[in-house]
């Protein structure tokens, strides 16, 4: 779920993301961005994979592990809570 | 005494000194943000000379009336007024997201070349300019955060060392646009001079993200616009005072801009990639 207090600016190829609470500033590639809309808390790490095989033809297994890899460092970042 | 009086968007300043060689070195510092009138300004800095026995002579620079600095050239002096006079204004421009990048505009577009000291700013856009392009300035850029236009900080080009001797070798005649201090140790040069070429607005058209490699060869690359963010972010000056309003104006500027990483290794090549755009 996407934590309160994040401002997202949305780019042709990706994304910026502010954090008014750290003030702290995050680029996303186009990739990235998408999971990032994604991590709504409505979707698994598992679904959010299979939306990303569909959408940018990715391998199932690479796709997962690149999402989770993602999800955790939005997590480690702070940008992500429970 | 001899009164220079300048206004720099909002901010206005006055040099003063009883020297005339002090007076005359100071009028080469902002030439092109003089104006002619009364009244009083923001800031009064005034130019002291006197000698100091064994050690020589020595400079001093006031700030409304307040001795603040002492040097014992005249080089030193003028270095120091400059980055004075540059740091004071800014602090009282809190209306503009401030850059540290110079700026071209050629056909009403500008292209903003965001980079730290050093990284070939004046030397690219003196070529430049030398070149059909018009100045915008060469080392601050100010933005208005609302309509996302480029605003001139209208100083003089300071070059120092090898960036003289740059100007020199590809011919730029230093000479006959620009005023050597002292020893040509430093070298103001004055963009307006050089076919009148200085601008004191455009709207923003391309963002280049410049490194000098002598070891590389030239080239133009396209720049993601969420890196080209993130490295204007590191070149505002101010962005801690516009906090949201700030990430949204430089991701804006990206958004609305072209935006490339600009590989050089000599000049030449550099002009004429960037004619491409």
């Amino acid at each position: 779920m996407v934590k309160e207090g994040i401002d997202f600016e949305e780019l042709d190829d990706g994304c910026v993301l502010y954090d008014t609470q750290t003030d702290k500033v995050h680029s996303l590639n186009a990739t990235a961005a998408f999971i990032w809309s994604c991590c709504d808390g409505k979707h698994s790490v598992g679904e959010i994979a299979s939306i990303v095989v569909e959408c940018f033809k990715s391998e199932g297994e690479t796709a997962l592990r690149d999402v989770s890899g993602i999800v955790k460092t939005f997590s480690d970042k702070g940008l992500i809570g429970a | 005494m001899y009164e220079l009086r300048h206004r720099l968007q909002s901010h206005s300043f006055t040099i003063q000194t009883g020297y005339e060689e002090l007076a005359e070195l100071s009028s080469q510092l902002y030439p092109n943000s003089r104006y002619e009138g009364n009244g009083s300004a923001d800031m009064v800095y005034t130019l002291k000379q006197r000698d100091n026995g064994i050690a020589g002579r020595v400079y001093e620079i006031y700030e409304n009336g307040v001795r603040k600095y002492e040097r014992e050239s005249k080089s030193r002096l003028f270095s120091r007024l400059e980055w004075v006079i540059t740091c004071n204004t800014l602090s009282c421009l809190p209306e503009f997201l401030q850059l540290h990048a110079g700026a071209v505009v050629k056909d009403g577009k500008a292209v903003l070349v965001p980079a730290e000291h050093g990284h070939g700013k004046t030397t690219l856009i003196t070529n430049l300019i030398h070149n059909g392009y018009k100045c915008l300035a060469d080392d601050i850029v100010l933005l208005n955060t609302d309509t996302l236009s480029l605003y001139s900080f209208p100083r003089c080009f300071m070059v120092k060392g090898d960036g003289i001797r740059m100007l020199e070798e590809i011919n730029v005649q230093g000479h006959r646009h620009g005023y050597y201090c002292e020893h040509r140790d430093i070298l103001y040069l004055n963009p307006a001079a050089v076919n009148g070429s200085l601008i004191e607005k455009a709207e923003p058209y391309a963002i280049i993200d410049l490194e000098y490699n002598p070891n590389s060869k030239s080239e133009l690359k396209h720049l993601s616009m969420p890196q080209t963010c993130m490295f204007l972010m590191k070149r505002s000056i101010n962005l801690k005072d516009y906090k949201r309003k700030g990430v949204a104006a430089l991701t804006g500027l990206a958004r609305r801009s072209k935006c490339y990483s600009f590989r050089i290794n000599n000049i030449k090549d550099a002009v004429k990639l960037l004619s491409q755009i």
